[in-house]
């Protein structure tokens, strides 16, 4: 019985120093990381003010190419960093300029041999790249990608293809970003903003009939609002029957703009599903106008908090109405849950009474 | 035509350089803009959140014009703006707003705060110029009718 008390201890004590001596060891290579950081900091500046100030005086049109320093290879990832900014926060003619200098230095096979990088913000990054070097040899390297990769690489290498060739690539890229799951649409929104006027032409040819089923048509609306997509209540129209799916029906109103479509819209007031309501409610508040305040006031009564709220948001928005006439509205439903909602909406948007 | 954006030649001595509020938060963008504008023989002063310009707009007379972007930390360009109106030395000169939000509402929103011009990130430095050279001479116009 003591023995075993005597290796029982032992263990213990040993397992005490294992654990204190890992946690030593994540601490100091804590602190050498932080050592290699601070060490390379000022050397990172200076290369950054450097290529900074040539890579901004390129794009603006100065002739910098017997200026530029030998870039070794150790440099040649954070000047693609640096380089992609600047081609991110600049457009017209200043980009065509940043895409030949960067030709020059000879940055396309480098970021080719990035594409099978183990870092997934590294392959992205040498998708962009390529794209925005229009080195159009390296199309089939960035199909590839769009065929195959995960949700955010296919935004990417679509974007990339875009760069090289809008008129040639935006069929497939809508093709694929519709056939695509799990997509991240706010990515989609804001990386392919400056192309959307090609994909919104070949999304419109491509709009799913009233007769096609829900999984053909909302994976279209997605992408249609992602993309801006500014349709006439009429064709929105087939997609709002009661036969629709919830999602549909939310992703079809999230489209309508104008007050065209207003009716259309309001006749889902009642829905059974108080997302499509919330979202009804919402709508209004954009294209609402003074006539839907009854539809409005009945919302604010609604079992479901969200569509109280947005109702009340929608309607302190709509245009001519104003909070002392919303407010006297809203006590004739002689709910206090509405009231109390109107009044926490118009507390937290600031409204005078 | 040449596209590119040359330095603009020595301003005249007689002629006041101008001076640019840049409001903008991104390290990037802000450096792209000091030079785009400092090449044009411009004064730039940089505030990188809401709360700072709120404070500078305060306590130093009135830039000629502003650049400014609307998603800042601390306080929006949105507040930043309406702050910036309601200050009487600032309330008529140019704000030029850069930002990386265009739906219509968010234009709509921003004239309505008092913005003079609108223009979308990614921007075309050439754009910005001309946008910003407009809204100076338009202000100064309004001056000078002012004190005639």
């Amino acid at each position: 019985m003591p023995h075993a008390l005597d290796v029982s201890l032992s263990l213990a004590w040993l397992l005490a120093c294992g654990t204190l001596g890992l946690v030593l060891l994540l601490i100091l290579s804590l602190l050498l990381l932080r050592w290699v950081r601070w060490r390379r900091e000022p050397q990172l500046q200076a290369f950054q003010a450097r290529w900074r100030r040539l890579l901004m005086r390129c794009a603006l049109g100065d002739d910098v190419q017997n200026e530029l320093p030998l870039l070794q290879s150790r440099e040649r990832w954070p000047f693609m960093k640096l380089w992609l900014h600047c081609q991110m926060s600049l457009h017209g003619p200043a980009r065509d300029r940043l895409a030949r200098l960067a030709q020059t230095l000879d940055c396309g096979p480098m970021a080719l041999s990035r594409l099978n990088s183990l870092y997934a913000a590294e392959r992205l990054m040498a998708i962009l790249a390529l794209g925005f070097l229009k080195d159009a040899s390296a199309q089939p390297a960035v199909l590839e990608q769009m065929r195959s990769g995960g949700s955010q690489t296919v935004v990417y290498a679509a974007r990339a293809l875009l760069e090289i060739d809008a008129r040639a690539h935006a069929d497939e890229v809508v093709q694929t970003l519709l056939q695509r799951q799990n997509l991240d649409l706010s990515l989609v929104s804001v990386l392919h903003k400056p192309f959307r006027a090609q994909l919104q032409q070949v999304l419109l040819s491509q709009a799913p009939a009233a007769s096609s089923s829900d999984d053909q048509i909302l994976p279209w609306l997605r992408l249609a609002r992602a993309l801006t997509l500014q349709l006439p209540a009429q064709m929105l129209a087939p997609f709002l029957t009661d036969q629709r799916s919830t999602d549909v029906l939310i992703a079809a109103i999230r489209l309508f703009q104008g007050e065209s479509g207003r009716g259309m819209v309001a006749a889902h007031a009642r829905h059974e599903d108080w997302r499509v309501r919330a979202q009804v409610a919402q709508a209004l508040g954009q294209i609402g106008m003074p006539n839907d305040a009854d539809v409005l006031v009945h919302m604010t009564t609604d079992l479901q908090w969200w569509v109280r709220y947005r109702a009340a948001q929608a309607l302190l928005r709509i245009p001519g109405l104003g909070p002392q006439r919303v407010r006297s509205l809203i006590s004739t439903t002689q709910d206090r849950y509405a009231a109390n909602m109107l009044a926490a909406v118009m507390a937290e948007e600031g409204t005078a009474a | 035509m040449n596209p590119s954006m040359p330095p603009n030649n020595k301003p005249d001595m007689q002629e006041k350089q101008q001076h640019i509020l840049v409001i903008e938060d991104d390290d990037f963008m802000g450096t792209l803009l000091q030079f785009v504008l400092e090449r044009q023989h411009m004064q730039v002063t940089r505030v990188s959140d809401g709360r700072s310009a709120q404070a500078w707009i305060d306590q130093n007379p009135a830039a000629d014009a502003v650049v400014l972007d609307l998603m800042l930390p601390q306080l929006s360009g949105m507040d930043v703006l309406t702050h910036l109106r309601q200050h009487p030395a600032w309330a008529h000169q140019p704000v030029l707003v850069l930002s990386a939000l265009d739906t219509g509402g968010d234009i709509a929103r921003a004239f309505q705060a008092g913005a003079s011009d609108y223009l979308t990130k990614p921007f075309n430095p050439e754009e910005l110029m001309a946008r910003l050279r407009h809204g100076l001479t338009q202000s100064q116009g309004v001056e000078r009718a002012a004190r005639a």
